[in-house]
């Protein structure tokens, strides 16, 4: 009696080993869905102190090796023009690099596929934090790097906005202060029909949800 | 929410009734065909589809009720109205959020959240079983063991998680209505589970699991 029903219960316990996986979100999500807006900002940083910006002109790429070129594309284009529309809804005046502005925007496309540390002094040589992206630690509002360098784990594809105070401001280690920083996450994709919608949507993401980064 | 723990209540209710109206007779094991006990039998191997409904804080980080479970519990009879025995399986809590900017002190994120818990219980437990007839066997009972609790938040396909076992328990109460040979026959039950389980947006997990099953008499 007490094995007839082996067979049968061993089979159905091998049916739910294989039911009891979930869906994996990594595959399961829409590529809208999957993108990610991240904002770091000072919360001790008055943003309406500043009333003029300038922007870079070209979009900086770094490659899994390190490399770093300025690339000018359709997507980059798209990018920068996005931004000083949205830096214009919040009342900031794009001037030229040369007319002293209050703050730089540079933009940064990371290529990078693997975890490592990399250098990325930035355009003006100045600060650059990234959020730290291992779990717990991606809360963390501090220069990302120590001796030369940051520890990154960002996917392909993704864009970092640097907004950079230009007033004298220096952050803890003496380094260009930015007060605001945007990680946007696998943004670009090699489906260049999507990339153009999904620039311009996370990019105005990025400025909707930082209502204290305004004029007035 | 309130409706399936009042349900719950209610089945329990009945159950514990059951018992202390069987008490107040007297047992004739020659009443029964087979006696109407568990010693005739050895106990039962019950297969189940299990309903999980999140409460308390699991439910702020899972709040839909999951169909996705099952449960694998096998009694041994120790006496007439006593089964010892253990159970395991699996239950899964999912849900997705809508986009939506998450924010704490100097950070924004918009995301989409995916939040999953997977939950594997071992338990040892024991049952008290008032047999009103050969057929209809309600019980009460209690767990005690050990959950593996997966947690998993997704931020897009970003994800933050952890996993190990933790103490858990678990009382219960249902009923077995069985064939008149008792060797086959249909499990009912309801369980409460607490496991000692900490991390992220969880401060201890709680459950109500309601079981629909196959019995088979051993």
């Amino acid at each position: 009696m007490k094995n007839r029903y082996t067979n049968f219960i061993l089979v159905v316990l091998a049916l739910v080993a294989f039911a009891s996986c979930g869906p994996d979100p990594a595959e399961s999500l829409s590529s809208e869905e999957s993108d990610i807006v991240v904002t770091l900002y000072s919360d001790t940083t008055n943003f309406s102190r500043y009333s003029t910006y300038s922007i870079v002109d070209s979009v900086l790429t770094i490659n899994d090796d390190g490399e770093r070129v300025r690339e000018l594309g359709s997507s980059e284009e798209l990018m920068i023009s996005t931004i000083i529309t949205e830096m214009a809804k919040k009342g900031y005046t794009k001037v030229d690099t040369s007319a002293n502005p209050d703050l730089f925007i540079d933009l940064a496309v990371l290529k990078m596929t693997s975890t490592g540390t990399v250098w990325y002094p930035g355009y003006w040589g100045g600060g650059y934090y990234g959020g730290c992206w291992y779990y717990p630690c991606w809360g963390g509002y501090y220069p990302g790097y120590g001796g030369g360098g940051y520890t990154y784990s960002y996917e392909t594809g993704s864009v970092v906005i640097d907004l950079f105070s230009l007033k004298g401001e220096l952050d803890v280690i003496e380094q260009l202060f930015v007060p605001w920083n945007v990680y946007m996450q696998g943004i670009l994709s090699s489906n260049t029909l999507t990339n153009q919608s999904r620039i311009t949507k996370n990019i105005q993401r990025a400025f909707n949800q930082s209502p204290y980064l305004r004029i007035n | 929410m309130k409706s399936l723990i009042k349900n719950s209540l209610v089945l329990m209710g009945v159950a514990v009734l059951s018992i202390l109206n069987t008490q107040a007779q007297a047992y004739d094991p020659l009443a029964y065909d087979y006696g109407g006990n568990y010693q005739d039998f050895g106990g039962y191997i019950n297969l189940n589809w299990e309903i999980t409904t999140p409460l308390g804080s699991t439910a702020d980080f899972v709040g839909k009720t999951s169909t996705r479970g099952f449960g694998f519990d096998a009694r041994f009879a120790a006496s007439d109205h006593i089964a010892l025995g253990f159970y395991t399986g699996w239950n899964y809590l999912f849900e997705k959020a809508e986009r939506q900017v998450y924010s704490k002190s100097g950070i924004d994120v918009s995301a989409v959240q995916s939040k999953y818990l997977y939950l594997t219980p071992l338990m040892f437990q024991a049952h008290y079983y008032a047999n009103l007839s050969p057929n209809i066997k309600p019980y009460i009972g209690m767990g005690i063991g050990g959950y593996k609790v997966t947690y998993e938040k997704w931020w897009g396909t970003r994800i933050e998680s952890a996993r190990w076992w933790d103490f858990a328990w678990s009382p219960q109460a249902g009923v077995q209505i069985v064939s008149s040979d008792g060797g086959v026959g249909l499990n009912l039950g309801v369980k409460y589970t607490g496991v000692n389980f900490s991390h992220g947006d969880l401060d201890g997990i709680t459950t109500l699991v309601y079981s629909v099953g196959l019995a088979l008499g051993l």
